[in-house]
């Protein structure tokens, strides 16, 4: 096709004008699919953003009054549940629900991952066993969230919980205490599914360190304990840091598996109290996401409910977009502290 | 290291005691997650066991035979007779010694015990049955010859007449053995003949030319039988046979589930549960068995090929685990639910694998390194949004516009890619003889405009093509020529939101492997001549493809498990159909929806197991496929993802 690009036949030969074109044509999908891309995120974010703000600076007939304060009495019926939210979908209990279980969540994973990181670069001696626990372990990334759901209702609930309910609250047993979903058991679940990032997280930093570090360590005399534990998990703090808040992003925002073992629609009372234990763990507890999902799932009218369901969205995406962002910077901030140690 | 025994070393000691404690308890915790779901589904394949309970237990002095007494209101005449007694009716037919049937109907009145007569008109029908049954709670009658015909008569509502002709008739190949000949079992449509030797089970069929009695399926021949008794429950039947064996069959699946031997010769059988049945033997003596059975006529047969289910006119794969009532035949199938999730899986496949490879080809190569690092954390910002907040907008946004828009999004998908090649020929045209170098940072920004031109030349061409072509609406011109069905929560919308949550997948990972590929090997394609594209897709891309595949295959599994967008938008129908514009439900929705409901131990709750474990299959193979793929590319280029 010579005519395509006209008096240029004599610059180039026709078989590299053809692939000229196909070049740029090729250049030019391939980019038309990153617009798309961002199109679609941008889309769905201006779109939460959009009807979410139109609900929360709603002007109703008690609500009133500059953007500001309109915006401030629509957050707290959000919060408590007034206008078009009733008392089971107010949102307090179910940020107290979601925060307290990711709060227990943390603190079961964040130091056993950290350990089996430790003992995979550390302790074990790198072999077949070693790479097929890795292997294990990135796979475990890949199983779906709602696998972790039957496992933890199905091991944790019936099997473990049911033992524990015989053993100590053989009293109350045909009503069960542990041996029904609850707190302890989505946390632990949770645990379980966000294992991995913390193990693949916190080993890389610990990869990543210089082998001199270790070496200088023990030059001085340090036991192995002590330059683990004072010397490479300092270093590596900032990555073994991304890790746990990039389990608690992907905890936050997951539904399926507190669906099988622990979260509920409505719960009476919060799972902290000012009474003794403070924490209950064996209660059942309201969450973040199931109420988006509650509230969609009973969102009788085609488009009914649209504003409440992206208000509580928008601030669930927010928590989870912000714990993302911070294990990004965090992320960069030990890029560059590596970059330093390179320097040793 | 010296092994001086000071404090620190003890310490020293004890952290590595307690590392590898730890670390070996957690990988074994993950291990057991695995065994422990294998524990539960497994029982489902135990074979049944039949223990003795209550040998001999005559104390309270059975009547053999153990037939309820004939009622007052039932008039003693020669047998046959059949009676059935509710509180709004009592019927009562019986065989007369020419051949011809007389009954009554009573019908309550207002006092209470006070019944008025709806006398049966006699039938010269059914001359030749030799016995006769009520069924269908009294409205229907089935009269059997000792040939092996059967016939189904219905009693008419007002004036008690017995239709004629008969509602069906059919024929078994097999000799009616004894005075009970026919039994109701749990199916309101399905009754068992008790022949010489077998039994077999009949049931209603829905034909093109009315209901027609069919046989579901037969045991096999043996020793005389003796009695059988269906659970009223469940699907299983109990035989027991003159040699003094007892059988257990499924009438599921037609096969037989147990068989033992009782020690006597038995008179009757009977169910006491669910898990326990017992037999009088001639002098009235009982003996009670407790009948171990899991899965209580699930079987690998029942879960992966199309069953006979009662009612049906041919083999089915059905998922309807739970049982409206009592008796209501559970059918298992997981087809359907792998179907579903197929459906979904493949679907948001093929929309998300052009956008996200299209994307990281752009990213990973084409674009210069300062808008790399912006646009990458933009597109993998998706992976941020909690699924069930894509979920929510899909259903409660889209799902009730997208039909209507169908034609308008098709018009996209056509127009885009074809448009933008021709833009970007008539630019190369026009910039050729200058040489403009790309502006490959801003290039995508650049096509805004244009891209959004073409969308709406698309979404208007969609739907004028729509005016044309199908009457203004697509679904409804499917529908009147092809019967497709099409609701609002249907595969494409499920599509739509499972492919937006995989693109960034299946972007980071093809994006990385890309951009792995040293640029030294493009390079010098280029410095030799060859064009950008020619360089990426003749020296980068057998580098990168297989990155990119373990990408695919990642997201893949990515789709296979998400389970809140399913659950919100599927409509969660488990149907037997690849139509796009139907629902479908997923096996990870269904562990969501059904699992808490089900009840420890029950087959239901073993066969959720097993389809957590099929869940568990697809992703791990899907997973490790990708996994192989990109030790393949660090042992084969040397670099790492």
């Amino acid at each position: 096709m010579t005519t395509l690009v006209g008096h240029t036949h004599t610059l180039l030969g026709r078989e590299i004008t053809w692939a000229r074109l196909r070049s740029a044509v090729m250049i030019w999908l391939t980019a038309s699919m990153v617009t798309l891309s961002l199109l679609a995120v941008v889309g769905l974010l201006a779109f939460l953003l959009w009807f979410g703000a139109q609900w929360f600076l709603y002007q109703g007939p008690d609500t009133a009054g500059s953007a500001l304060s309109r915006f401030a009495t629509n957050f707290q019926s959000l919060l408590y549940g007034s206008r078009d939210v009733t008392g089971s979908s107010a949102m307090l209990p179910a940020i107290v629900g979601t925060a307290v279980m990711i709060l227990l969540m943390t603190v079961i994973v964040a130091p056993l991952g950290i350990v089996v990181a430790i003992y995979l670069r550390e302790y074990a001696r790198e072999s077949w066993y070693t790479d097929l626990v890795r292997i294990g372990v990135q796979n475990l990334a890949g199983v779906p969230s709602v696998i972790y759901g039957v496992f933890g209702l199905g091991f944790f609930v019936y099997s473990v919980g049911g033992r524990l309910d015989e053993l100590f609250f053989a009293d109350t047993l045909p009503r069960p205490t542990f041996g029904t979903p609850g707190l302890l058991w989505a946390s632990l679940t949770l645990a379980i599914l966000t294992l991995p990032v913390v193990i693949v997280s916190a080993e890389e930093g610990l990869a990543r360190l210089p082998r001199s570090l270790r070496e200088g360590s023990y030059a001085l005399g340090a036991t192995r304990a002590e330059t683990i534990f004072k010397v490479l998990l300092p270093a590596a703090a900032p990555s073994v840091l991304t890790g746990v808040i990039l389990a608690i992003a992907r905890a936050a925002g997951e539904v399926a598996p507190l669906m099988l073992v622990g979260v509920v629609k409505y719960a009476p009372t919060l799972p902290v109290s000012a009474q003794a234990p403070f924490i209950h763990l064996e209660q059942k507890f309201m969450h973040l996401g199931f109420l988006v999902y509650d509230l969609t799932l009973h969102a009788n009218t085609p488009s009914g409910r649209l504003g409440l369901i992206c208000a509580t969205s928008l601030v669930l995406v927010l928590v989870v977009v912000l714990l993302n962002l911070t294990a990004i910077l965090l992320r960069k901030r030990l890029r560059d502290r590596y970059r330093d140690f390179s320097g040793v | 290291m010296m092994s001086v025994p000071n404090k620190r070393n003890r310490l020293d000691q004890l952290s590595t005691v307690l590392i590898r404690g730890t670390s070996v308890l957690v990988l074994l915790l993950v291990l057991g997650m695995l065994l422990q779901m294998l524990g539960s589904t497994l029982p489902l394949f135990d074979s049944v066991q039949v223990v003795l309970a209550q040998p001999h237990d005559n104390a309270r002095g059975y009547a053999a035979g153990g037939l309820a007494p004939r009622p007052a209101w039932v008039p003693s005449g020669h047998a046959p007779t059949a009676w059935y007694n509710s509180s709004t009716q009592r019927v009562w037919v019986q065989l007369e010694a020419d051949g011809t049937v007389a009954g009554e109907r009573l019908l309550p009145t207002d006092g209470p015990g006070d019944w008025h007569s709806q006398p049966l008109s006699v039938s010269r029908q059914a001359v030749g049955a030799d016995y006769i049954e009520l069924v269908a709670a009294g409205n229907k009658v089935l009269a059997l010859d000792s040939a092996g015909r059967y016939q189904l008569w219905a009693l008419g509502g007002v004036q008690a007449d017995i239709k004629q002709p008969p509602v069906t008739a059919g024929y078994t190949e097999g000799r009616i053995s004894a005075y009970r000949a026919v039994k109701p079992t749990s199916g309101k449509r399905a009754w068992l003949l008790l022949l010489e030797d077998a039994v077999e089970q009949i049931h209603l069929v829905q034909r093109d030319d009315g209901l027609v009695l069919e046989p579901l399926w037969r045991s096999a021949s043996g020793a005389a039988l003796i009695d059988a008794e269906p659970s009223l429950v469940d699907q299983r039947v109990l035989l027991a046979r003159a040699d003094g064996a007892l059988e257990l069959w499924s009438a599921t699946t037609g096969r037989r589930l147990a068989r033992w031997q009782a020690g006597t010769s038995v008179a009757k059988v009977g169910w006491l549960s669910r898990d326990q049945v017992y037999a009088l033997s001639a002098d009235g003596e009982r003996m009670t068995w407790t009948v171990t059975d899991p899965a209580k006529g699930v079987s690998l047969a029942t879960l992966f090929t199309p069953q006979q289910y009662q009612g049906y006119s041919e083999p089915s794969a059905v998922w309807q685990p739970t049982a409206a009532s009592d008796g209501y035949e559970v059918k298992m199938s997981v087809l359907p639910l792998l179907q579903g999730t197929l459906k979904a899986a493949l679907l948001a496949l093929l929309l998300a694998l052009p956008l996200a490879v299209g994307a990281a080809v752009f990213v990973g190569f084409f674009m210069t390194p300062t808008w790399r690092d912006r646009i990458k954390p933009s597109i993998e910002m998706i992976a941020a949004f909690p699924t069930v907040v894509v979920g929510a907008v899909a259903a409660v946004w889209l799902a009730p516009r997208l039909l209507d828009v169908l034609m308008g999004l098709v018009g996209i998908v056509l127009c885009v890619p074809p448009g933008i090649a021709l833009l970007a020929v008539l630019w190369r045209r026009h910039t050729l003889a200058q040489r403009t170098t790309y502006l490959l940072g801003q290039l995508p920004f650049l096509l805004l405009p244009p891209l959004a031109l073409l969308m709406w030349l698309g979404w208007q061409g969609g739907f004028a093509v729509e005016r044309a072509l199908f009457d203004g609406s697509i679904v409804d011109w499917l529908y009147r020529h092809y019967g497709l069905n099409a609701q609002h929560r249907n595969a494409i919308l499920v599509g739509v939101a499972l492919g937006f949550a995989i693109i960034p997948t299946i972007f980071t990972v093809a994006e990385d492997a890309i951009h792995a590929v040293p640029r030294a090997a493009a390079a010098g394609s280029l410095a030799l001549g060859a064009t950008q594209w020619q360089s990426f897709r003749d020296v980068v891309l057998p580098v990168a493809m297989p990155g990119i595949l373990s990408g695919v295959m990642l997201g893949f599994g990515r789709a296979i498990g998400e389970t809140m967008i399913l659950l919100l938008v599927s409509g969660n129908a488990p149907l037997d159909s690849w139509n796009l514009l139907e629902g479908l439900r997923s096996l990870s929705a269904t562990l969501a929806i059904e699992l808490p409901e089900s009840l420890v131990g029950s087959p239901h709750y073993r066969v959720l197991f097993l389809a957590a474990l099929l869940l568990f299959g697809l992703t791990f193979i899907s997973n490790t496929i990708a996994q192989l793929l990109r030790r393949h590319l660090r042992r084969r280029y040397g670099f790492d993802l």
